[in-house]
This record gives structure tokens, C-alpha cells and sequence, in this order.
């Protein structure tokens, strides 16, 4: 196995905070381009868990329990941003019947 | 190539394939169950990365709360499969490919290549005394502690980082470097005598109590204040048998 | 009495006369007498103080008789430092006297003649604000305050002229007051930012300590000074070139015309030049232009005078005429009997005016002489009045006016800065003077009476005649106060202003003296007598004159058309030049500047506004640049 295999192949910091890179312009990449409201909550959620992952490699590879302590709070709250973002999009549905963003550019300057 | 290695490597294809496919799938229960598989991957990716508290809570919480929350609201709403295709051919959609494609690349960039926004040893710089080590330190002349462990002075927990120059704002070389990455693996644990482990409920809950205690509570205001109102949103006159 | 005190009262009576009508201008317009109690009342006080402070003065000895009060520093910026400080001495207690005595009389005279006018209590804080700012100008104790009472009666002639401003001419008379007056003004800062940078202060007790070389044939700082002086008294005080808006402000009610166009305002440059008659002296290229231009003021003016049919506008060239007079006299050194001219001009022209003001009211409104006639019989004391002006004015012995007069032709001809010429001038203009003034005498109380059938002819009430009454009595004995050597009666005058005021002392012998008396009287008795021959026995026959010379008669009507002059050669090119400078630099370039940077804006705004369509999903796409930005600073690095 050349070197450069080796350096790839073997898991240190750099391939967690690659994947967690990934993960997290895939997640951007769902905000920008899906039009419906609960699959853009859905990639938010995406991007959360990439930084979740980043906090617990880190965490590892600096011996660092700080960043599992981040990881708790971050999921804490992405649950209630999902709720009160559901909670949003049941009304919008209700009212509007309707979950297309497209329909809604009223914040027109 | 180890376990470890095949392990994290198998993860991460998991990872991303479903990633992808939460966004480019066009039935949104599609994307959602996606969602709760790329989240039980990466709590299984937490697992091998000692983080064993926070993998069960990515998968109770997340995967199972989170994302059934979602599926839930989708099925409510009656959401059929997309008529519109995700990617269509115009100029925006591909200035916003090509931006998230940007986006990835510096940020892996900046992992592979070190790239820091501070010059030098950047963990010196973030973390001088910010380790479980703090617990080492005496309150009243007695160090707080479960039972009795071996004496090991805090800075060896800290020596593959500090064995390089002393100077924290002078880049490292090459080879400290690699050795640095080398040498990045849990130590053992000397946390309360090498009983607890690192990543474990105890020591996570160490931390979470005395250095994070005030944001542990102000998150727990937040969630009440956050099912206030998701339920102050949600409701509808008359209650969940109103007759419209 | 404490002086301080004295003057204070002095100058705030009529100020505070002023404000309180002023401030009740709603309250008092209604009741004019209440308006012209407060301001005859505030006048009066002022003329007490003015005759106790004489009085203080005649106490005191000759060397050191002068009052002076500072009140407090008001201006001191480097080297510059000025007081609010007051001087009353010889010259300014005759001045102070006259303005304080003549107004009031003219104030008691306005009671009566505003009782049918809108508006008295703003006619009369407008006079009281004039007396106010005259006594600062007579009273300041250097240039500046004395500017500030120039700049202040200035407004106050506009303010009065075009008090009946809803008829644009009147107001346009006012306006044009002011502005002429403006253009003297600019003078008058000339010479004094020149006497400053030359001698370091303007204080007129300082300078008249320091002492000047003469600058014969010379341009020294001196004379520059003085020229641009004068030229601020020939906007002040009507003489070529920038009398013209002294005929014009007759538009004004009479009591005005009586006050500032005859005793008071007019008469500011002539104090300013005897008040600084030690420059005057030292500067005899100055002296030359004065008096020149004094002459030839006093002839043009009454050439004028002789064919006007305005019973005001004739008064008003005599004023312009008798003024040049007073320039003659101190251009040719004689100061004194400038001054004195000044004082008894003061008196029979400003009773004439209100006698004049009498005949209007009387006539209901009219104004020309030629509608009047034979109204000797109808308004006694008015005419009985008039008559003592009229007397004064032509010169007859023993009057005020001809001692007064014939002080200056003297001095004219005997001076070494006059000539015979100057002098042969002045006998003619007084000729003129004694033809133009009976032809008004005959033509509004003699002769026969061509008043319109309709106009109800009425003498004027008590408060009207009471001061004419008072003034003719003055026309009669005003002079005695200076009576010349030759009639061995102590000249009074010359006594008390003997040390503030230095004559260049004439150069003749006592029978050329009275050769000039005789010959002036000589002169001005067969003017008056051809005149009356004209106007009164004769009707016909100056109309047949007319007739003769209709091109003179034509020019000499319409003033030699210098109005017209003036309008075609600075006024038509300035309004041009402005029109001009509207269409092309304000317009075009100003208006586009700010009309491009204004749409400038506009644009940017509507462009950026694009940015903001609602579409939230763009707004998500913004954000995702800005991080590239920071992150492709941070690879940068």
C-alpha cells in the first residue's frame, strides 16, 4: 500500500471533518434547491447533524469532553426548532393548504 | 487499514448516500426516512468515536423522535410525490450547486490543509485549560472526586498535544505535525482513577453539571418555551375534534 | 444726575417706546392715541435727558466738555476693541437736542396726522425705533456703533417709507431707499476698515488725539478714507450720485418725510464729517470733491426743484439742495457753518413738511400744487406757519436761514479750499431756491384758488398746529445763535464748538463779507420777487415760457431722466446678469447636479431592490455566498 493510500485510507481527524463538510453542503444544497417547506426543515436538520459530528470527532481527538457536552446542547435545541418549525408549517398549511415555498414571496422589497 | 478504518469508511458512503438522498428524492416521506437512516449512521459513527452518551441520544432523540415527528407531519399534511423536478436546467439551480459545491470544497480544504484562521498550534490557542483535566483541579484544598485515583499531574494528559515547541504562536513543523496526527488517540482515561471512561454518561455528566450547568437549565427553559409554542401554533379552535 | 444713568434713559425711552408698541401692536392699533401718548410720552423723556445733559455741559468748561460713559466692552477679537460707549459733547448735544426736540414735536404732529390710519401703533414703534437708532448713530463714541445707528435708521427709512406697502409703489420707493443707501454703506465700511488698518482704532476720541500729515495732491490713507466716508454720506444724505431715492421716499407719510428726510437721517453724513473733522482737514483732495460735489448738488437739485408740481417733491429737491449746500460749507472747512445749517434746516424744512402735511390733510389726500391755490384764507395758521419757513429758506435777514446761508457762501468764497466759482454756484442755487420756493407759496396760498369744487378745505387740529406753531418760532430765532463777527454780537455756536471742530479760517476782509451777505440777499430777493411776479401776478406767462422751450421744460420734468439712466445702465444689466445666471448656473447646473445624484440614488435603490423578491430560497443562496467570501479570505491568508 503506497503512502498516500495509506494516509487516505487511514482514519484520523481530517477524514470526520471531511465527511461532516459533505454532509453539510449536502444539507445547504436541500435549502437552496427543494421547494417544500418541511424537506428544507428536513435539511436543516442535515446541517445540524454534520456539526454534530464535527463537535464529537473533535472531541475525541483533542480528549476534549467539551465537545460531546456542545453535541448534547445542539440536539437539544435542533428538537425544538423542529417542533416549533412543524408547528409553523401546520398552521401555514392549515391556512394556506399549502407547503410550496413558491407561493409564498409576499417579503417583497 | 483496520477495523476501525473499514468501519468509518463503510459509514460514510452510508452517510452521504442517504444525505443525497434526502434532498433529491422527490416523495418528501422518502426524504424523510432517509433523513432518520443518515442520522442512525451517524450515531453508530459516534460510537466508534467514544462519544457512546451521545450516540444513544442521536438515536433515541434524533431518529426516533425528531424524524417520526417529521414523517408524522408529512403524513398529516398528505404530501404526494413532487410533480416539479428538483433540478432543472437554469442558471440559478446551477449557481447553487456550484455554491454548495464551493462551500464543501473549502471547508475540506481547510480540514486537509490545515488551514487555520490563527496562525500557529490552534489547539493550544482553544484549549489550554479547557480539558477534563479542569476536575483535577483543587476546590478548598480537596480535589473533588468519586475515589481515589493514581496522582498524574494534568499536564500528561496533555502531552502528545504540548510535546512540540513551547511557543504556542509558531507553526508546527511537518513532522510534528504527523506526529501529532499520529498520536491522536484516546489516551486512557485518568479521569477518577481510570474508572470511567472517556465519553462515557459519567464524565459527559461531570461537565454538563458544573462547567455547563447554567446552559443546561437555560435549555430546558428553552424547551418549555419551545412546546408552549409549537402547541400555541399548532392548535385550532375548538380542539383536535373541531367540526369544520 | 449720574450721566451713566442719564444717557441710558436717553437712548432706552424710545427703544422701550418701540417695544411697547410693539408688542401691542393689536391693542393699540385701535386707539391712536394711546400708540402716540406712549410714543410722544418716550420722545419726550428723551428730549428732558437730552436738555439736562446740555445743561451738565454748559457747566463744564471749555476744555473739557464731554461726557463719556462706556457701559461695557462689546467687541474686543485681537486688536480690535470696542466699547459700548457714548460721547456727549458740543456736537452731539446740539444734534441730540434737535432730534429729540424736533422729533417730538413731529411725534405730537403725528398723533393728529395718523388718526385716520390702520395701523398707529406700528407707525409709531417704527418712529421710535428711528429716534432710538439716530441718538446711538449721534452718540457713539467711535465707527462702529456709529454704524450700527447708520445700518439701523437705514431700516427704519425703508420700514417708514413703505409703511403703506400694499401699494407696490410705495413699497418699491422703500426698497429703493434701502438699497441706494446699501451702496453708500459699502462705503462707509470702506473707510472704516481703512482707518482702522491704518491707525489701529476707531475710537473718534482717540483718533482726534492722534495727529494726520496733510496729503495735499496726494492718495494717502487718509484721504482713501475719507472719500470712501464720504461716499457713505452721499447714500445717507442724498447727493449726486445716490440721492435718487430721496424724491422717491415722499411715498412715505409726511411726519416721516419731516423727520428723516429733513432734520434727522439726511443730516447723519453731515455729522459724520464734523465729527471727524480733523481727518476731513488733513485731507484737502477729499475736501475738493466734497465740495464740489455739495455745489453741484445744490444747483442740480434746485434746477429740478423749480418745474416739480408735487408739493412734496418740491420739498424734497429743496432738502436734496440745501443738503448740497451743507457739503459745501464743510468741504470748504467751514464746519461750523455746516453744522449750523444743518440745525436751522433742521427747523424750517421740517416745518415745512408739516405744513405741507397740514395742506394734504387739509385737501383731503391731494398732493399737487396746481389743484391748490388761495389757501391762505382757508388754513390760517397752517399758511401763517409756512410763511416763517418760507422766509428762512430764501434767506431773509434775520431769519434762521440766513445767517446759516450766507455763512457758507462766505466761506465758499473766502476759504483757501473754495473758489469764487464754488461761490457763484452757490449764489445761483440760492437764487433758484428763493424762485422755486415762492412759486410754491404763490401757487398753493396765493393766487386764486383752483381747488376742486368737491374737496371740503379744513384747517388741521391742535396737535398739528402746535408744532408748527413751536417751529416757526425757531425758524425765526434758531439762528441768533450764530450770528457772524461782522454784526459785533457774539456768535454762540462758534463758542461751543470750539474745541471739537477746527475751521480752516477764512481768508478775506470783513466788506468782502458783507458784499457776499448783500449780493446772496440781493439775489434771492428778485428771485423771489420774479417768481411772484410768474406764479401770482402773471399766470400766463410761465406757461407761454413752456411752451417756448417745450425739450427743456421736458428734461427738466422728469429730473433729467437719471432714473431711467441708472434703471438702463446698472439695473437692466444686473437683473440680466441674475436671469442669466438663474437659466444657465442654477438651473442647468445646480438643479441637474442634484437631480442626477438624487436619481442616482433612485436607481440603486430600485436595482438593489431586485435583490429582495420574497423569494426566501434566494436569500438562503445570498448567505451561502457571503461564507465563501470569508472563507476564501481565510485561504487567502
Amino acid at each position: 500500500m503506497s503512502p498516500e493510500l495509506a494516509r487516505v485510507l487511514h482514519v484520523s481527524l481530517n477524514h470526520y471533518l471531511a465527511l461532516s463538510a459533505i454532509l453539510f453542503s449536502v444539507g445547504v444544497l436541500g435549502v437552496l434547491l427543494r421547494k417544500n417547506a418541511i424537506v428544507i426543515l428536513m435539511s436543516i436538520e442535515l446541517m445540524l447533524n454534520a456539526v454534530n459530528l464535527d463537535f464529537v470527532a473533535f472531541a475525541k481527538y483533542n480528549s476534549n469532553i467539551d465537545g460531546q457536552a456542545m453535541v448534547f446542547f445542539v440536539m437539544t435545541i435542533a428538537a425544538a426548532e423542529a417542533a416549533v418549525g412543524l408547528a409553523i408549517a401546520v398552521a401555514v398549511f392549515k391556512r394556506f393548504k399549502e407547503v410550496n415555498i413558491s407561493y409564498f414571496e409576499k417579503l417583497k422589497g | 487499514m483496520t477495523v476501525e478504518d473499514l468501519l468509518f469508511h463503510s459509514f460514510a458512503v452510508m452517510a452521504v448516500l442517504s444525505a443525497l438522498f434526502v434532498v433529491f428524492n422527490r416523495n418528501p416521506v422518502y426524504s424523510a426516512l432517509f433523513l432518520a437512516l443518515c442520522m442512525s449512521v451517524l450515531g453508530a459513527m459516534f460510537f466508534t468515536l467514544n462519544a457512546y452518551f451521545v450516540a444513544v441520544a442521536q438515536i433515541t432523540v434524533y431518529a426516533g423522535a425528531v424524524m417520526v415527528l417529521f414523517v408524522m407531519v408529512v403524513m398529516l399534511f398528505d404530501l404526494k410525490r413532487e410533480a416539479e423536478e428538483i433540478l432543472k436546467f437554469s442558471p440559478v439551480t446551477l449557481a447553487k450547486v456550484l455554491a454548495a459545491a464551493l462551500l464543501c470544497g473549502f471547508l475540506v480544504g481547510t480540514g486537509w490543509l490545515g488551514v487555520t484562521a490563527v496562525k500557529g498550534n490552534l489547539a493550544l490557542h482553544l484549549a489550554p485549560s479547557a480539558t477534563a483535566a479542569d476536575l483535577e483541579k483543587p476546590i478548598d484544598g480537596k480535589i473533588p472526586r468519586m475515589e481515589e485515583k493514581k496522582e498524574t499531574s494534568p499536564d500528561e494528559a496533555r502531552e502528545p498535544l504540548a510535546k512540540v515547541s513551547g511557543n504556542p504562536d509558531e507553526d508546527l513543523t511537518a513532522a510534528e505535525e504527523a506526529r501529532l496526527v499520529e498520536n491522536a488517540t484516546v489516551p486512557e482515561s485518568r479521569v477518577g482513577g481510570g474508572l470511567e471512561e472517556f465519553g462515557s454518561t459519567v464524565t459527559l455528566s461531570r461537565v454538563l453539571f458544573s462547567k455547563f450547568v447554567f446552559a443546561f437549565e437555560a435549555v430546558s427553559a428553552l424547551l418549555l418555551v419551545a412546546i408552549v409554542g409549537a402547541v400555541a401554533l399548532a392548535r385550532s379552535k375548538g380542539g383536535t375534534h373541531h367540526v369544520s | 444726575m449720574n450721566p451713566d444713568l442719564l444717557i441710558a434713559i436717553l437712548l432706552l425711552s424710545p427703544f422701550l417706546g418701540f417695544l411697547i408698541n410693539g408688542f401691542l401692536v393689536k391693542y393699540n392699533n385701535k386707539n391712536n392715541l394711546r400708540a402716540g401718548g406712549i410714543a410722544t410720552a418716550a420722545a419726550g423723556i428723551s428730549f428732558l435727558c437730552a436738555l439736562i445733559l446740555t445743561f451738565k455741559l454748559m457747566t463744564m468748561g471749555a476744555e473739557e466738555r464731554a461726557i463719556h460713559v462706556v457701559y461695557f466692552n462689546w467687541l474686543s477679537t485681537g486688536t480690535l476693541n470696542v466699547n459700548m460707549g457714548f460721547n456727549v459733547d458740543p456736537i452731539s448735544a446740539i444734534m441730540i437736542l434737535i432730534i429729540t426736540g424736533v422729533g417730538s414735536l413731529i411725534h405730537l404732529y403725528s398723533v393728529g396726522y395718523m388718526s385716520h390710519d390702520a395701523h398707529p401703533a406700528k407707525f409709531f414703534s417704527y418712529l421710535n425705533l428711528f429716534l432710538f437708532n439716530m441718538l446711538v448713530l449721534v452718540l457713539g463714541d467711535n465707527l462702529i456703533l456709529m454704524f450700527v445707528g447708520w445700518e439701523g435708521v437705514g431700516l427704519c427709512s425703508y420700514l417708514l417709507i413703505g409703511f403703506w406697502f400694499e401699494d407696490p409703489e410705495k413699497a418699491a420707493a422703500g426698497m429703493k431707499a434701502f438699497l441706494v443707501n446699501r451702496i453708500g454703506d459699502a462705503g462707509f465700511l470702506l473707510g472704516l476698515f481703512t482707518i482702522f488698518v491704518t491707525f489701529g482704532t476707531v475710537e473718534f476720541t482717540e483718533l482726534a488725539k492722534m495727529t494726520f500729515s496733510p496729503e495735499i495732491g496726494a492718495w494717502g490713507p487718509v484721504t482713501l478714507a475719507t472719500a470712501c466716508l464720504f461716499i457713505g454720506a452721499t447714500g445717507k444724505s442724498a447727493q449726486i450720485p445716490l440721492y435718487v431715492w430721496l424724491p422717491d421716499a415722499m411715498a412715505g407719510p409726511t411726519p416721516v418725510s419731516a423727520l428723516i428726510h429733513a432734520a434727522t437721517m439726511v443730516t447723519a453724513g453731515i455729522y459724520m464729517i464734523v465729527r471727524l473733522n480733523f481727518m476731513f482737514v488733513a485731507a484737502p483732495t477729499t475736501m475738493h470733491i466734497i465740495a464740489s460735489v455739495g455745489a453741484a448738488t445744490a444747483l442740480f437739485a434746485a434746477s429740478i426743484g423749480l418745474l416739480q408740481t408735487d408739493i412734496k417733491k418740491i420739498l424734497a429737491y429743496s432738502t436734496v439742495s440745501q443738503l448740497g449746500y451743507m457739503f459745501l460749507g464743510v468741504g470748504v472747512g467751514a464746519f461750523g457753518a455746516g453744522f449750523f445749517h444743518l440745525m436751522t434746516h433742521a427747523f424750517f424744512k421740517a416745518l415745512m413738511f408739516l405744513g405741507a402735511g397740514s395742506v394734504i390733510h387739509g385737501m383731503g389726500g391731494e398732493q399737487d400744487i396746481t389743484r391748490m391755490g388761495a389757501l391762505a384764507k382757508k388754513m390760517p395758521i397752517t399758511y401763517k406757519t409756512f410763511l416763517f419757513g418760507w422766509l428762512a429758506i430764501i434767506g431773509t435777514p434775520f431769519f434762521s436761514g440766513f445767517f446759516s446761508k450766507d455763512e457758507i457762501l462766505w466761506r465758499a468764497y473766502s476759504s483757501p479750499l473754495g473758489s469764487k466759482f464754488l461761490w457763484i454756484v452757490g449764489v445761483v442755487a440760492a437764487g433758484m431756491t428763493a424762485f422755486y420756493m415762492t412759486r410754491l407759496m404763490c401757487l398753493t396760498f396765493w393766487g386764486t384758488s383752483r381747488v376742486d369744487k368737491g374737496i371740503k378745505v379744513h384747517e388741521a387740529p391742535l396737535t398739528m398746529t402746535a408744532p408748527l406753531m413751536t417751529l416757526a418760532v425757531l425758524s425765526l430765532v434758531g439762528g441768533w445763535v450764530g450770528v457772524p463777527h461782522i454784526f459785533h454780537v457774539p456768535n454762540l455756536l462758534e463758542g461751543w464748538l470750539e474745541h471739537m471742530v477746527h475751521d480752516v479760517t477764512a481768508e478775506g476782509s470783513s466788506w468782502e463779507e458783507w458784499m457776499t451777505m448783500l449780493v446772496s440777499v440781493a439775489v434771492a430777493g428778485f428771485a423771489a420777487f420774479f417768481a411772484y411776479y410768474l406764479y401770482a401776478l402773471n399766470p400766463e406767462m410761465p406757461k407761454t415760457w413752456v411752451r417756448k422751450a417745450k425739450g427743456l421744460y421736458h428734461l427738466i420734468y422728469n429730473k433729467y431722466f437719471v432714473d431711467e439712466i441708472y434703471g438702463w445702465v446698472f439695473v437692466r444689466p444686473l437683473v440680466q446678469l441674475s436671469r442669466g445666471l438663474w437659466a444657465y448656473l442654477d438651473v442647468r447646473v445646480v438643479d441637474r447636479t442634484t437631480y442626477f445624484l438624487s436619481d442616482l440614488v433612485k436607481g440603486t435603490g430600485a436595482g438593489l431592490r431586485l435583490m429582495v423578491n420574497g423569494n426566501t430560497q434566494q436569500y438562503a443562496l445570498y448567505i451561502v455566498f457571503g461564507v465563501l467570501v470569508s472563507l476564501a479570505f481565510i485561504f487567502a491568508r
